[in-house]
């Protein structure tokens, strides 16, 4: 069978809304309208179909009904295709293929978005967060392959991004062989609970204060290994130190020191205690805290931060 | 097919293509083996759809580079080409079927969006809810004679097609429940008569078009 040629007159009807199709048409002479509502308005439209344009050809190929009524305008001449014709015509047409891909194309973007502006943020999702949340999943699944390869692949989109650091500790335990024990309980965890010392320590880092002292104060609550539980107090301190609560860092730090007299950061603690001290305007303890501090700290980061508060605060002394 | 070699790529059994929400410029075609599309629903990885030999994923990204929707993951061992927006006019120039393919694929995937926005722009939770299983059972072979419909769709699903929350999906249907409209099974949901849901969606949406134009 050939493509054949019909003779419509005004007003006929080559197709209805809502009919199943198996034909491909494209006009020859005359005037055809496509009727149809704009999903948009919900408006009556009309679109005039022009001379060799193709037209009911998405409801063929995708075995559809129509979405729109095809109206006569004019006395006019249509060629029909059966999509096994329309197929073998296409195939010796690439530039016909090309031109059809384009306005598909436009067409699929344009739907695509109006569907996308419909769904409420949290449907539409926070690809970011999507993608921490799948590692996530596997790894409490112990689908630890999977769970390794959407980390690194957050690592690499998301070198800077808000989950990071637990990315970062995360595919450091596989190393360390830890990433297949911990969080291998089936159960869901919340993500506000058992955060690690090191997370929170990056939180801080990033000024992401609240989140920090929730993850410590959580951790602190559960942990049981004295080493753990002394740097996380360390960490509650400095991060109230960072937030600008010199009363309650200096509250922190000193209850601290009498608990761990021998702690592995003395040198810091003694540090941020003067720091707090000063920003409450006692010169004085700050002074005395800054030279037990400075013996301790040599070497670290801190001992020229702390040589110069002491050299300030002598000065005015 | 000509000249393909150049963008096969093979993957081992259970390896990850493309993880959901990764950005995409790549979109793929089966040459042999199994993929599956999944997407992690609550705590549960849902499988959307399972693929073979010359089927496409990841098609979107030839259109704009949109984060993917779900994931891809083969089966088994498997062979696919890979391409993207830069490559795409030389593979239909060699290849004219795989446009035609492609065609046919984007019709689909039109009906598809458009029939989607119809259910999200419904006002009313309820119509959407009942618009989810008129458009669920479109895709099914016409039965004329029952109007008993049986989908294989969860809450989840049906939650996420109507573009509503779990929650307020879960209110829709259990109200459904309560009034004979459908039967949660395990792994289906059951409409005991889809007639009555479509007459029903229908004077939704006129009601929905009066008010509009008042």
């Amino acid at each position: 069978m050939a493509p054949k040629s019909v003779k419509y007159s005004p007003n006929s009807i080559i197709y209805f809304k809502g009919d199943s199709s198996n034909a491909i048409y494209v006009l020859k002479k005359g005037k055809v309208g496509l009727n149809y509502k704009d999903l948009q308005t919900g408006q009556e439209v009309q679109d005039l179909i022009q001379m060799g344009e193709f037209f009911g050809v998405k409801a063929a190929l995708g075995h559809y009904t129509h979405d729109e009524t095809a109206v006569v305008l004019q006395d006019s001449e249509v060629i029909q295709f059966s999509v096994g014709e329309f197929e073998s015509m296409l195939k010796g047409n690439n530039r016909l293929v090309l031109k059809m891909m384009k306005v598909f194309s436009t067409q699929l973007r344009r739907i695509h978005r109006q569907v996308q502006g419909l769904l409420s943020s949290d449907l539409a999702g926070n690809p970011e967060l999507g993608l921490f949340e799948i590692g996530q999943y596997y790894r409490r699944h112990k689908d630890y392959q999977k769970a390794i390869s959407a980390f690194n692949r957050y690592k690499v989109l998301y070198p800077r991004g808000y989950y990071a650091a637990q990315v970062e500790e995360a595919l450091q335990s596989v190393d360390q062989g830890t990433f297949y024990k911990s969080n291998s309980n089936s159960e869901p965890q919340s993500q506000n609970d058992q955060v690690s010392v090191f997370i929170c320590s990056k939180y801080i880092e990033r000024g992401n204060y609240q989140e920090a002292l929730r993850g410590l104060t959580s951790y602190m609550k559960n942990s049981v290994n004295q080493d753990d539980r002394s740097e996380a107090e360390y960490q509650l301190g400095l991060c109230l130190t960072k937030m600008e609560k010199p009363q309650e860092a200096i509250k922190q730090f000193t209850s601290l020191v009498k608990r761990f007299p021998k702690h592995p950061k003395l040198g810091q603690i003694l540090y941020y205690l003067a720091f707090n001290y000063e920003k409450l305007g006692d010169k004085t303890k700050a002074v005395g805290f800054l030279k037990k501090a400075m013996p301790l700290l040599a070497g670290d980061s801190l001992s020229q931060k702390a040589a110069n508060l002491l050299s300030e605060l002598e000065g005015g002394i | 097919m000509e000249n393909l070699e150049r963008f096969a790529k093979t993957f081992n059994p259970d390896e990850v293509i493309f993880f959901e929400h990764e950005p995409g410029d790549s979109f793929y075609l089966i040459q042999s083996g199994q993929v599956k599309i999944v997407r992690i629903m609550g705590d549960i990885e849902k499988i959307l759809d399972i693929l073979n030999p010359g089927e496409f994923f990841g098609e979107m990204a030839i259109l704009e580079e949109t984060a993917r929707s779900a994931s891809a993951i083969t089966l088994d061992s498997c062979s696919v080409l890979e391409f993207n927006r830069a490559n795409f006019s030389s593979l239909i120039q060699g290849n004219p079927q795989i446009g035609i393919n492609l065609l046919k694929l984007f019709s689909r995937r039109i009906f598809d969006q458009k029939r989607r926005f119809m259910i999200l722009t419904l006002d009313d939770l309820d119509g959407k809810v009942a618009d989810v299983f008129v458009m669920l059972s479109e895709l099914q072979p016409p039965d004329e004679e029952s109007g008993i419909r049986e989908f294989k769709a969860s809450l989840d699903d049906i939650g996420h097609w109507a573009g509503i929350p779990v929650g307020q999906c879960k209110d829709v249907l259990d109200n459904m429940v309560s009034n004979q409209k459908i039967v949660i099974n395990k792994d289906t949901i059951k409409v005991n008569n889809i007639n009555e849901l479509i007459r029903f969606v229908s004077s939704k949406r006129r009601s929905q078009e009066n008010n509009e134009r008042d």
